[in-house]
């Protein structure tokens, strides 16, 4: 047969299978999408990963060269934002430093996660006892103004990346077991997961795959926001004094160098940092705000 | 700010210097008697009272205190004074106004001494033992009232003081500002008369501020690496010339504190030894990345020597060290920096727990004849753990200069305990930072000094 029959074509359609609903993944996306402030968020943050990833390649300059003879010069051609008080160029520093403050929050906070989700879930899911260990122990460490338990800590370990990232982990981590905690003990109740202990599922299995899964959205938002906070922490610490060694440099250090410098004029060491800051604060926590609205049924249902 | 500016204010040695650095007898009448070689007798002004009525000061109060400091009373404290007063023998009262001192060995210094040595009230000090610091009674031109810490230190003027019109001032407020720009700018916006210290790149814009006057003469401040002589890498000689000549001292005085500082070679600086020079023949340690690198290959950490650098966190030291740092590393030493609150790193000094360490002595606290100063770091026992047979030597040197009366021997001595320093280098100097204050126009009758800053006696405000 060589040309089709117009009416048989015409059942043929009628008995195709109606579009497949749309999945959980494709909503979330479509909702995050049409949230311009969110994705200009997530540009923001993976431009920075981007920059810090490149760091070696993209610096004009080796971030901690000295040239004495080039010190405390204001933007130019040869130095785009200028130098510091030993002749470095700034803009160098600003993008390594970039990497450094970065890597702080995502590792920190991936280590928070690890412990916090951990800790969360199994008090939440299997309460009692263990629920009440864990969970004194995280309202310990809640207890003390999160800087100030920092500082603290730091104090004790002394001054480096390694320790301010454990520094950061430990603060942090009673948050991510809190949220994680309370969003176990909602799920735990639902009739699938009673359903799950029915048919005798075993519990890691249940824990996992019926109630951890289904908590994965406000640990997600959590953490984005959280590694905001990270980077803040290690700002402060590191304007303090207390956080990584020189010449390493951080947002912290160059803005804490920097600061000296201001009433002299040279606006520049400060004004820089302080810019990248507010941009990758800005950005995580759009992001933050976007991950949260377009992974909540309910605020997305209202949005659309 | 430094306790000492605070002290000089309350108390008064027998003898004293003024801002020109020339001695004066203060609690003394007169300059003390001297009937041979071994004794002073000084007789005490009468009619003497000590702060908050705790009577009139006696050749008991003298006595009590030269014991205290010497350590021939005992107290449960130790004070780094009594290494000047090892030569002195005896102190003993011969009437209410008379002390005489006999000393073991002639002590050319001992003059200078007594204006370190502040007399204290006995009876207050025996009320309040170890809280005698927290709680001073002096007879000086102003009562404490209270010290917060971190905060502020209050004095209100001593109306009842020997010299007639002194002081001029109601109350001095040591206002404790930890962060340079917010000093400056409280100067400069007048919500304080005076600032010591002045922040080396704030220097220029202090000095053309309408309204501000700025204080600045040569200083005995000394900006110096420790290295740990008793463990870790540095009891290896080379390794410490190494460092030592690695240096840029220039680079640091120019561009660090902006030409606020001196290079340094030696402890103390030239002005302040017997001949008001170094000794001719002295190795000047300078820059010298040829000479760094030959000891570099000749020690035992030839290649990829790396080692920490720890200092205080406050102020201008993370400053010179990064540019040190540079330095270093240029020769293929890798130098790591760590800051620390400055008692946790003087406790680990004292335990031998650094590699090395970045402070500065201020020689100005060892009197106008600031060249004993060394003294204080040489003693086997102290933070350098420099006990070996250079550091005995060296040690018995400084004390032989102490003793030595005739100015040429004692130049002689100085250079011969300088030339074991330069070829050990337990320490190296860096730079000597300048005496500076800033001050408001509105504030008269007050000089920058070295080492007798800070005397408010004649100040006032208009």
């Amino acid at each position: 047969m060589t040309t089709q029959d117009p009416a048989i074509v015409v059942v043929a359609a009628d008995t195709q299978e109606p579009p497949p609903p749309r999945g959980q993944l494709q909503l979330f996306v479509d909702a995050f999408a049409s949230n311009k402030l969110a994705v200009a968020g997530l540009i923001v943050f993976v431009l920075a990963i981007l920059v810090a990833l490149t760091a070696d390649f993209i610096s004009p300059y080796d971030p901690n060269a000295q040239d004495l003879g080039m010190r405390l010069l204001g933007p130019s051609i040869t130095h785009w934002l200028g130098t510091d008080q030993y002749g470095r160029d700034l803009l160098s520093r600003v993008i390594h430093g970039t990497q450094i403050s970065l890597m702080v929050g995502v590792i920190s906070i991936t280590v928070a996660t690890i412990c916090g989700v951990a800790g969360g879930a199994l008090a939440g899911y299997i309460g009692g006892f263990v629920d009440d260990i864990i969970m004194r122990c995280m309202d310990v460490l809640l207890a003390f103004p999160a800087l100030i338990l920092a500082i603290g800590i730091l104090a004790v370990l002394g001054p480096s990346i390694f320790n301010v990232i454990v520094v950061i982990a430990v603060v942090s981590t009673p948050q991510l077991a809190r949220i994680t905690r309370s969003a176990v003990l909602t799920q735990k109740e639902e009739e699938y997961v009673q359903a799950a202990i029915v048919i005798g599922l075993p519990m890691y299995v249940r824990l996992f795959k019926h109630v951890l899964l289904n908590c994965l959205a406000p640990i997600t938002v959590q953490a984005t926001l959280l590694v905001a906070n990270a980077i803040i922490v290690e700002t402060s610490l590191s304007f303090l004094g207390l956080g990584v060694r020189p010449p390493t440099p951080t947002w912290g250090t160059i803005l804490f160098e920097g600061k000296d410098y201001i009433l002299l004029g040279m606006w520049w060491m400060s004004v820089f940092p302080g810019i990248a800051i507010i941009l990758a604060m800005l950005g995580l926590n759009l992001l933050g705000d976007g991950l949260r609205d377009a992974l909540d049924p309910k605020i997305r249902g209202a949005d659309a | 700010m430094t306790s000492l500016n605070v002290d000089k204010q309350i108390y008064n040695g027998l003898m004293n210097y003024d801002a020109d650095s020339k001695m004066f007898p203060d609690l003394a009448s007169a300059e003390p008697e001297q009937p041979d070689d071994l004794t002073y007798i000084f007789k005490l002004k009468e009619g003497v009272q000590f702060h908050k009525g705790y009577g009139e000061m006696t050749a008991e109060d003298v006595v009590y205190t030269y014991d205290t400091i010497r350590g021939a009373v005992e107290t449960g404290q130790s004070f780094f004074l009594s290494l000047w007063l090892k030569p002195l023998a005896k102190v003993e009262a011969v009437d209410k106004y008379t002390v005489k001192f006999t000393m073991a060995e002639p002590y050319p210094d001992f003059l200078d001494t007594s204006t370190m040595c502040k007399i204290v009230s006995k009876k207050a000090a025996e009320e309040f033992g170890k809280d005698f610091a927290r709680n001073p009674v002096g007879t000086g031109p102003f009562e404490f009232v209270e010290w917060i810490k971190d905060d502020h230190i209050l004095l209100k003027k001593n109306e009842a003081y020997f010299t007639a019109g002194v002081p001029k001032l109601d109350e001095v407020y040591f206002q404790i500002i930890p962060d340079d720009t917010v000093k400056v700018t409280n100067l400069i916006t007048s919500q304080v008369d005076m600032m010591k210290e002045i922040p080396p790149r704030n220097l220029e814009q202090l000095k053309g501020a309408p309204g501000v006057v700025v204080g600045q003469v040569p200083g005995t401040q000394t900006e110096q690496v420790y290295f740990n002589t008793k463990a870790g890498p540095f009891q290896d000689v080379n390794l410490r010339r190494a460092v030592a000549y690695g240096i840029d001292r220039k680079a640091i005085a120019d561009k660090v504190f902006y030409g606020m500082a001196q290079v340094a070679y030696a402890p103390t600086p030239g002005w302040q030894l017997p001949a008001g020079d170094y000794p001719a023949d002295m190795v000047k340690i300078g820059y010298d990345p040829d000479m760094a690198k030959k000891y570099l290959k000749a020690s035992s950490k030839p290649d990829n020597f790396e080692f920490t650098c720890m200092t205080t966190a406050q102020g201008w030291f993370v400053e010179q060290l990064t540019v040190i740092q540079a330095n270093l590393a240029d020769i293929g030493i890798k130098m790591n920096i760590e800051p620390l609150e400055k008692s946790v790193m003087f406790g680990k000094m004292r335990v031998w727990d650094y590699e090395a360490s970045y402070e500065d002595l201020n020689a100005g606290y060892f009197g106008f004849s600031a060249a004993t100063a060394p003294l204080f770091y040489t003693p086997p026992t102290r933070q350098l753990g420099w006990g070996d047979e250079h550091g005995l030597k060296a040690f018995d040197l400084l004390n032989k200069f102490l003793v030595t009366v005739n100015a040429e021997e004692r130049q002689i001595v100085y250079g011969d305990f300088l030339k074991i320093l330069h070829d050990q280098v337990p320490y190296t100097q860096v730079v000597y930072v300048d005496s500076t204050d800033a001050w408001s126009e509105s504030v008269t009758g007050y000089k920058t000094g070295t080492p007798n800053d800070s005397m408010f006696w004649e100040t006032d405000l208009s």
